[in-house]
C-alpha cells in the first residue's frame, strides 16, 4: 500500500513537471509570438526583403560650349560580408596586390565580424573591378558609386564649388543649386535569397530615381583658362597675398570667367581640410573691398551725367582740397595748378573726383551710387554675395567729409561683382545689366533658360560715350614718355587703376594696398568688362605695375579670341615685327 | 452517374462495388497526374528562377558596360580638356602665330545678329519707354533725319580720336 502510494506519488511530480515544462514553454511561446509579435516580425521582415536606396545621378555643370566642369561618374566599389568569410587571410592574399593595398590592412578589415558590408576599396579603375568580376569570388561583390570628376581640373574650382562625401553640395554652384543638382534617389523593396540577393521576377516595388538637371554656364573655358594662368603669373610676381578676375559681357551681364587665388584643387585629398575649407568662398562675390580710384569711374559719370561737369570743366588744383572740415590730398603730391575732369581721371586725382562730387552734391552723388547698384548684393546665384558697405546721408554714422572721401573710393566698400557690373553699365551706353552665370538649368523636370535682364538705365547713352573716351585716354595718354601698363596695341581700349590702402581698425595700413584696375574694350563695341584686383603686392604697391599689365595680358588674348578686328592693324603689325 | 440512368435497378451496395471497383485505375492516374502536375510546377518554378537569374546577370552586364560607356565620356572630356590639348599640340610643334594677318569682310545677317553692335541696338530698343516709342512713331522726321546724319558721319566725317 505505502509503496502503491509512493509510486502515484511520483506520477504526479513526473505529470507536474512535464505540465510545468510545457507551461514554461507555452508562456514562453506566447511571450515570442504574441508580446514581442511586433519586434520578430520586423526581424523576418528584415531579412527575408531589401530595402535598398537608388542614388540619384547629380547633374552635370557646364561651360557655355557644354564642355563637362564636373560630373558624376559611376565606379565600383569593392565590398565583403565578412560574416560569411572562412578564411579571411587567403582572401586578402589575394585581393592586395590587385587592390593595391597593404595585405595587413585588408586582413583587418576581412576579420571584422559585423552584419553590415564592409568597403574593401572604393572607386576601383574600370580594369581591376574586371579582374576582381571574373575571379568569382564568394561574399565579394562590386556595387557601383558615384563621384564627382573634374574633366578640366582645377579650373573654375571655386566657382563650380564642392560636393562633400554624403553628396550635397557645400560651396559654389554646388551648393547654391544644390536642389537642380542633386535629384531624387529612388528605392528598391525586393524578396532576397538566403544569400542575400535579391529573387528574380519575385515580388519587388521599384522605384527609379529622378536624375538631377545640368546646369549651362555662361563661363567660356578658354577666357577662364587665360585669366587663371594671368592670375597666377602676378601672384607669383608679386608675392601678392590673393588676387581676383572677373570678366563679363557688357551687353548680356554674362559671367564670362571668374578667377580667384589661392584657390583649391577639388580632386585633391586634403579638399576637406581646415586649411582648405576657408577657401571655399568665391571673393569675387563675397570679399567686398575698398575700391580706390577705380570708384572715380562712377563718381565721374554720375557728375556728368547730371550735367555737374563736362570732361573739359577745370578748377584750380594747389595740391589740397578742404571740403566739411575734412582735406583731401592726392596718393602723390602734386599742384598742376589748372586741371580739367579728363586729366582728373588720366592723374587719377582724388581732389578732381572730390571736386566733381562736391560740385553735384550729396543727394545726387550717393542717388547715382546706388543706381549703379553699389551698397546691395547684385542677386547673381552665387553663395555668400555681400552687399559691400555704403553709408549714406541718412545714416547716423555718415559725415559729410565722406562724400569727399567715398568720391575717390574711400570710406564705401565694394564687391569685384558690383564694380563689373556698374562700368559694364558705362561700356554698353549706360545700361545695367543684371549679372548672371547660369544660362540654362536642363533637366528630366524641365528645361528653364535664364536670359539677360535689363535692371535700369542708370546714365544717358551720350554721357557713357563721353566717358568711354575719357576712360580710353587714361589708357592710351603717355606720361613722362611712359607707356600705360594696360595699353594694347592697335586696339582702343577704356579703363582705370586704384590702388587703395588696407583699412584697419587704427586707419589705413601703410604698407598694404589693393593694386586694382578695371576696364573694357575695343571701345568701338565692347566685348568684355575685365576686373583684376591683386591683394598686397609686395613689390611695388601701385593699380598701375601690378594690375593693369594683368588686364593688358589678359585683354591681348581675348581680343583675339573674340574676332575683334585692331582698330589700327598697323600698330599690332608694326609690332609684331619687332618681335 | 450515367450508370444509374442506364442501369436503374441496381442496389446501392452494387453501385459501390461498381465504383470501387474503378479504384485502382483512377487512384494511379490521379497519381500519375498529380505528379505530372508537379513535375511541370517545379520545372516551370525551376525554368522562371533560371531566366530570372539570367536576366537579373544580364542586367549585371548592362550596368557594368553603363558604367564603362561614362567612364569613358569622363576620359573624352578629359583628353579635351584644355590643358591637354596644348600639351600634345606643343610636343607636335605647335605654338602661338608669331604675326597676324586682318582681313575684313561683310557680315552675314545671322553674324551680325550674334555681334555686340546688334545686341547693343536690341537692348537700347528694349531700354526706350512707351512714351519715347510713341513720339517716334509721331516725328518721323526726326528718325529720318537721324538716319540721314548717321550715314554722312559714316560715310564723310572723319572719325573722333578715340585718345581724345
Amino acid at each position: 500500500m505505502h509503496e502503491l502510494h509512493k509510486q502515484k506519488w511520483r506520477l504526479y511530480a513526473l505529470f507536474a513537471i512535464t505540465v510545468g515544462c510545457f507551461a514554461v514553454l507555452a508562456s514562453r511561446l506566447v511571450y515570442i509570438q504574441i508580446v514581442q509579435h511586433d519586434h520578430f516580425y520586423a526581424l523576418a521582415q528584415e531579412e527575408h526583403w531589401r530595402s535598398e536606396e537608388i542614388p540619384a545621378r547629380r547633374g552635370t555643370i557646364m561651360d557655355s560650349a557644354s564642355n563637362p566642369l564636373a560630373i558624376s561618374v559611376s565606379f565600383d566599389s569593392l565590398y565583403a560580408n565578412t560574416l560569411q568569410i572562412d578564411d579571411p587571410d587567403k582572401l586578402a592574399e589575394v585581393l592586395a596586390p590587385i587592390l593595391e593595398v597593404p595585405v595587413s590592412e585588408l586582413e583587418q578589415k576581412l576579420s571584422l565580424k559585423q552584419a553590415a558590408p564592409v568597403l574593401l576599396k572604393e572607386h576601383l579603375p574600370a580594369e581591376k573591378a574586371d579582374e576582381i568580376r571574373k575571379m568569382r569570388l564568394w561574399d565579394i561583390y562590386l556595387r557601383p558609386e558615384y563621384r564627382r570628376e573634374h574633366p578640366q581640373g582645377k579650373l573654375a574650382a571655386q566657382l563650380v564649388g564642392v560636393v562633400g562625401r554624403d553628396g550635397n553640395g557645400l560651396s559654389g554652384l554646388e551648393l547654391k543649386w544644390d536642389s537642380d543638382l542633386a535629384g531624387k534617389p529612388g528605392s528598391l523593396l525586393a524578396e532576397r535569397d538566403t544569400g542575400g540577393e535579391e529573387i528574380a521576377l519575385s515580388a519587388a516595388e521599384y522605384v527609379a530615381p529622378v536624375d538631377g538637371s545640368n546646369l549651362v554656364l555662361t563661363i567660356d573655358r578658354t577666357v577662364q583658362m587665360i585669366v587663371e594662368r594671368e592670375l597666377d603669373a602676378a601672384m607669383q610676381q608679386h608675392q601678392a597675398a590673393a588676387g581676383t578676375v572677373l570678366v563679363m559681357d557688357p551687353y548680356t551681364g554674362a559671367i564670362l570667367a571668374v578667377a580667384s587665388r589661392p584657390g583649391f584643387d577639388p580632386e585633391a585629398k586634403d579638399l576637406f581640410s581646415a586649411e582648405t575649407v576657408p577657401l571655399y568662398s568665391i571673393p569675387a562675390v563675397a570679399d567686398a573691398f575698398e575700391p580706390g580710384s577705380i570708384f572715380k569711374i562712377i563718381t565721374m559719370a554720375a557728375a556728368l551725367d547730371a550735367g555737374a561737369v563736362t570732361p573739359e570743366t577745370a578748377f584750380m588744383n594747389n595740391g589740397s582740397f578742404s571740403y566739411a572740415g575734412g582735406v583731401v590730398r592726392n596718393a602723390v603730391w602734386r599742384a598742376p595748378g589748372m586741371e580739367t575732369m579728363t586729366q582728373t581721371l588720366q592723374r587719377s586725382s582724388n581732389i578732381g573726383a572730390a571736386f566733381a562730387a562736391t560740385t553735384l552734391g550729396p543727394e545726387r552723388f550717393y542717388s547715382y551710387v546706388q543706381a549703379f547698384g553699389i551698397g546691395a548684393p547684385t542677386d547673381i546665384e552665387l553663395p555668400g554675395e555681400s552687399p559691400g558697405i555704403l553709408r549714406l546721408p541718412s545714416s547716423p554714422d555718415w559725415h559729410p567729409f565722406d562724400l569727399a572721401t567715398n568720391s575717390f573710393g574711400q570710406g564705401v566698400s565694394v564687391t569685384p561683382i558690383q564694380m563689373v557690373t556698374a562700368v559694364s553699365a558705362v561700356a554698353n551706353g549706360g545700361l545695367l545689366m543684371k549679372p548672371y552665370v547660369v544660362k540654362e538649368v536642363d533637366g528630366p523636370t524641365g528645361r528653364r533658360v535664364y536670359h539677360p535682364t535689363l535692371m535700369a538705365q542708370v546714365i544717358r547713352p551720350e554721357t557713357a560715350a563721353k566717358l568711354t573716351q575719357m576712360l580710353v585716354s587714361v589708357i592710351e595718354t603717355v606720361e613722362d614718355g611712359q607707356v600705360r601698363g594696360a595699353r594694347v596695341a592697335g586696339y582702343h581700349l577704356a579703363g582705370k587703376t586704384g590702388t587703395a590702402e588696407v583699412p584697419t581698425e587704427s586707419g589705413y595700413a601703410s604698407d598694404r594696398t589693393i593694386a586694382s584696375f578695371i576696364g573694357f574694350g575695343p571701345v568701338e563695341s565692347p566685348r568684355f568688362v575685365i576686373m583684376v584686383t591683386i591683394r598686397e603686392p609686395k613689390d611695388t604697391p601701385w593699380g598701375e605695375t601690378v594690375a593693369a599689365p594683368v588686364f593688358r595680358n589678359i585683354a591681348s588674348q581675348l581680343l583675339p579670341y573674340f574676332g575683334a578686328a585692331p582698330s589700327v592693324p598697323e600698330e599690332v603689325q608694326a609690332m609684331e615685327s619687332r618681335r | 452517374m450515367s450508370s444509374e440512368v442506364l442501369r436503374p435497378g441496381l442496389s446501392v451496395g452494387r453501385r459501390a462495388r461498381t465504383q470501387l471497383s474503378h479504384l485502382p485505375v483512377a487512384f494511379p492516374i490521379a497519381l500519375v497526374l498529380a505528379m505530372l502536375i508537379g513535375l511541370l510546377y517545379l520545372n516551370q518554378a525551376s525554368v522562371v528562377a533560371t531566366t530570372g537569374y539570367e536576366v537579373r546577370g544580364l542586367e549585371t552586364e548592362r550596368q557594368h558596360w553603363q558604367i564603362r560607356n561614362e567612364q569613358l565620356k569622363l576620359e573624352i572630356a578629359q583628353l579635351r580638356s584644355l590643358d591637354r590639348v596644348e600639351t600634345e599640340a606643343r610636343r607636335l610643334g605647335l605654338g602661338p602665330p608669331e604675326q597676324r594677318l586682318f582681313v575684313t569682310r561683310k557680315a552675314t545677317a545671322e553674324e551680325w545678329a550674334r555681334s555686340p553692335v546688334a545686341q547693343k541696338q536690341q537692348l537700347d530698343r528694349s531700354s526706350v519707354s512707351v512714351d519715347d516709342e510713341q513720339e517716334q512713331a509721331t516725328e518721323w522726321w526726326k528718325v529720318l533725319l537721324d538716319y540721314a546724319q548717321n550715314w554722312l558721319t559714316t560715310r564723310f566725317l572723319p572719325k573722333p580720336d578715340p585718345g581724345l
